[in-house]
């Protein structure tokens, strides 16, 4: 049987401490590598700490940055997904994810989808990301979604069909919406999409969300691992720090499309039609959208 | 036509409530290098469970209430100070301002009682922080969401604090939180009141009670209702408009004061720093 062990902490970093921040990430590889993890997950900015705002300039870090690297270094054979602020060559700033495996930096992902409503700045501070990128790994190829990303339907669903058998959402959640009998529409409407990626797409999927206060918001974690099938692996407790490992058996993922191949169904020529429509005019090319462009 | 109406429900689920905030204020106390508080208690149900969340995050030899009372406030606030105090079993210490206020006023003649509540409010700030500094503990800020929104509280005097647990939650709200703390029954159904003068009443001052604006501040702000969608949910046109310019007008409360923008970076303007940077 393929199996990955995955390791999830939820954990609460310092805010622009980033020394601070590699310390605690230090020590939890150590623990994932000890536990046998194939793959550690961290939240949202985890290196940098949520509300960054207009210091992004004195957080940011190249790819290729000594941190990241000797964080890689450091974690070996073990692969981890941690969140950080990108610091691109022309200058700009990106809520990003790095996959590290090996002693390098093998992935970016960055934000597509920067929430700028309500009690979110992100598009003040940060640029949005202009390219999915799921990439290849040892356990099949994986797809990260950063928190809004999430709750963008489109966005899973382009990952599954650019073939990634492992979608990993990293949040920074803070509670709200607090109502009678333990409802909270933050924690709802996150339980809502990440089941639905996983029922939907029939993927196993990764949810890691931070605990912690910063500017009277409180993050309320509940990370979960959950199966093709939607059936919980592994679930964090809210609103305190924890970390855990399971297993996630790779080969349920084909067993369930046997059932329900959303894949093989998806339909993606047919999408690009429609948004071609919705975008372009009234007139697509209706078989192939590719033999207008010259 | 089957038109679903949205009820009303202020209910929050009081145990992640407590929960969260306990979570809030620890985060918090831990992050800032503080291990006590200090808060004013007032014998009112807000003040009650501003204590009580307090406790429950620091432990009570860690958390300070001051008993402040004016001239002119009733005995009975400060015998439910003393009874919240032994509830939860913190330190009370009676700190009066009454002398404080009239060596201010100097026997001036025709000071009014707004004059007179600011003064009160704003000598009790000055008591909160200096026990702040001297204690080396933060001022826990207790005023609730209701008054916030409509203003009903001094500028720099009530409203000033370090860190407000309940600031988010109506006053109906507190009241189920209150039950759920322990809070005695007395305190939470005693009229609210500011306590200024023998008589006064939160809700005669206002003219409307908690329970009918709260309704409507939940539908206006926290639901995003139009004029016109609050009017045919009953409210009446005249009460929309008083709590609109209410909320409006005291806009000011609720903000740094305006600084006149000069450099291309200015406090308050385009500083975008979080106060928690590095903690």
């Amino acid at each position: 049987m393929r199996r990955l062990n995955i390791a999830i902490d939820q954990m609460a970093p310092r805010l622009g401490d980033i020394a601070t921040n590699v310390a605690a990430h230090r020590k939890s590889i150590a623990w994932a590598r000890r536990q046998k993890a194939d793959l550690l997950v961290f939240p949202e900015l985890s290196l940098t700490g949520y509300m960054v705002m207009g210091m992004v300039s004195h957080v940011g870090l190249a790819p290729d940055d000594l941190v990241l690297t000797e964080l890689a270094r450091s974690a070996g054979p073990l692969g981890v997904i941690l969140g950080f602020v990108e610091r691109a060559d022309d200058g700009r700033f990106y809520n990003a994810a790095a996959f590290l495996k090996d002693g390098a930096v093998r992935a970016v992902q960055r934000k597509m989808f920067l929430p700028n409503y309500g009690m979110f700045d992100e598009k003040r501070f940060f640029a949005e990301g202009d390219r999915l990128a799921p990439f290849d790994t040892p356990w099949g190829r994986t797809g990260i979604l950063i928190c809004y990303d999430a709750l963008q339907p489109a966005v899973a669903y382009l990952h599954e069909q650019a073939g990634a058998q492992l979608i990993v959402t990293i949040s920074a959640s803070p509670a709200r919406g607090i109502g009678p009998e333990g409802a909270m529409t933050g924690r709802e409407i996150f339980r809502i999409a990440h089941l639905a990626h996983s029922r939907l797409l029939g993927l196993p999927t990764v949810f890691v969300n931070r605990v912690g206060t910063e500017e009277g918001s409180t993050f309320w974690g509940g990370s979960q691992v959950l199966d093709p099938q939607g059936e919980t692996l592994c679930e964090l407790p809210e609103y305190e720090p924890a970390r855990e490992v399971c297993e996630i058996d790779l080969e349920a993922t084909a067993r369930t499309h046997t059932r329900f191949p959303h894949l093989k169904e998806g339909r993606p020529d047919f999408i690009l039609q429609e948004l071609w429509r919705l975008c372009m005019g009234p007139h697509p090319p209706l078989s192939s959208p590719w033999s207008t462009i010259p | 036509m089957k038109r679903p109406v949205k009820q009303i429900d202020l209910t929050v689920d009081s145990l992640v409530t407590v929960g969260l905030l306990i979570e809030f204020l620890c985060g918090h106390f831990e992050k800032k290098g503080f291990a006590d508080a200090v808060l004013g208690v007032s014998g009112g149900v807000d003040s009650a469970v501003g204590a009580a969340l307090a406790v429950e995050a620091l432990g009570a030899d860690h958390v300070a209430g001051l008993a402040m009372p004016a001239e002119e406030s009733d005995p009975a606030s400060l015998a439910d100070a003393e009874k919240i105090a032994a509830l939860y079993g913190f330190n009370l210490l009676l700190r009066p301002v009454g002398s404080v206020i009239s060596a201010f006023f100097d026997g001036s003649a025709g000071v009014g009682n707004v004059r007179l509540g600011n003064a009160a409010a704003r000598a009790r700030m000055m008591r909160l922080f200096d026990y702040s500094h001297e204690h080396h503990a933060l001022v826990i800020g207790t005023s609730n969401k209701t008054e916030l929104l409509l203003g009903y509280g001094t500028w720099y005097g009530d409203l000033a604090c370090s860190i407000n647990p309940i600031g988010d939650l109506y006053k109906t709200q507190i009241r189920q939180l209150a039950s759920f703390l322990g809070v005695p029954d007395e305190v939470i159904e005693k009229p609210p009141s500011a306590d200024l003068w023998p008589g006064q009443t939160d809700e005669g001052e206002l003219g409307f009670t908690y329970e009918e604006v709260d309704r409507l501040l939940y539908l206006m702000i926290d639901c995003d209702y139009s004029f016109e969608a609050l009017t045919e949910r009953g409210f009446a046109p005249g009460f929309i408009k008083r709590v609109v310019d209410l909320i409006t007008s005291s806009q000011f409360k609720r903000s740094l004061p305006t600084i006149a923008k000069l450099s291309a970076k200015t406090v308050g303007i385009d500083l975008h720093l979080s106060r928690d940077w590095g903690t």
